[in-house]
């Protein structure tokens, strides 16, 4: 249980779908723990397994920090899926996994999504601003996603931070 | 020793400019690293910073792109950098704004607007204009990111936009560039 080191591109594991998890147990347990201590320590507002070294769908996400609108505080997400997305739009990203660089890309206002919490019940909730584009970009990394996959246009949309 | 070299050229769209330019940088051993291209009407311009190979410097480079100087229609300059320059990255000192400005046109508007930013220190890091509309009503459109320095006050500067805009006869609107770091 300790703060784990970010993985960076072009480590595999970021590229590659990760499993869905099928019982939560202590295993599980050791990963929510890590991503929520690796958080804390990062300047990031949310965290995928995979980027930990993890192939498994989980993601915790804490926007208190930065967002002053509505949001929920500290989510922990099991086999997150996003069930409906509102509102397109462009907004500039970075990535713990990318350093140096931010992006333009295109992300939802508004996203529910459905998963587990971490005692096995099924929640289903509404994000949005920064909460929203924070799990779409955790839940493309499940998917072995990258912002730079999402990019339109690299002379314009990708900036060196 | 300058071991790198930034290449400017622009001439004429047509498919082969890039082929045309990096296939002398790959024969003569240059490496690409960043690149920047662009289309603007039926005019390419791209610029490229390289690496020198070891026994040629960027004159002798100039000189193997004659061939496709001449046979692409480009005018192309191969200028020497130094290490730091080359590996020189704007300080990201300040904060990203979106700076938009819109209007008749009129001659002066990139003039006066950009005068203005100059002399509070902040700098253009992206800058395209436009002229749409129809051809007897021109509206003018610029759409620039601007790096503003800590030290500049956001209401002050607009402020000074909104007399701009009464005085240019322009629409502006600034709003912070937000980047979240995920």
């Amino acid at each position: 249980m300790a703060v784990q080191k970010i993985l960076q591109y072009p480590h595999p594991i970021l590229k590659s779908p990760s499993e869905p998890v099928r019982t939560i147990d202590d295993r599980v347990g050791r990963i929510i723990k890590n991503l929520l201590d690796t958080l804390a320590a990062s300047p990031g507002v949310a965290i995928a397994a995979p980027q930990i070294g993890e192939a498994r769908r989980i993601i915790v996400c804490d926007v208190s920090k930065k967002m002053k609108g509505k949001h929920h505080g500290r989510i922990i997400l099991i086999n997150p899926v996003i069930r409906r997305r509102e509102g397109k739009k462009i907004v500039r990203e970075g990535c713990l996994s990318v350093p140096d660089y931010t992006g333009n890309v295109t992300r939802y206002e508004t996203v529910e999504l459905e998963g587990l919490d971490p005692d096995d019940r099924t929640v289903r909730f509404e994000a949005e601003g920064l909460e929203a584009q924070a799990l779409q970009h955790e839940v493309d990394h499940l998917d072995g996603i990258l912002f730079l996959d999402r990019i339109a246009s690299l002379s314009t949309d990708l900036f060196r931070r | 020793m300058n071991r790198f070299a930034i290449i400017t050229a622009a001439g004429p769209d047509r498919p082969g400019i890039v082929a045309g330019i990096t296939r002398v940088l790959y024969e003569t051993g240059c490496n690409i690293e960043d690149t920047s291209m662009t289309l603007l009407r039926g005019e390419f311009a791209t610029m490229l910073i390289v690496r020198l190979p070891r026994r040629m410097d960027a004159e002798a480079i100039e000189a193997r792109f004659d061939r496709v100087r001449k046979a692409l229609g480009l005018s192309l300059l191969v200028k020497p950098l130094s290490v730091k320059e080359a590996r020189r990255v704007p300080r990201p000192g300040g904060h990203p704004y979106i700076l938009s400005v819109y209007g008749s046109d009129r001659p002066g508007i990139v003039y006066r607007v950009t005068t203005l930013l100059a002399s509070r220190g902040i700098n253009i890091t992206d800058m395209n204009t436009r002229v749409i509309g129809p051809t007897g009503r021109p509206i003018y459109v610029m759409v620039l990111e601007v790096d503003i320095p800590r030290k500049v006050r956001i209401e002050t500067l607009k402020t000074a936009l909104r007399k701009l805009q009464k005085a240019v006869k322009v629409d502006v609107t600034l709003h912070p560039v937000e980047s979240a770091q995920l």
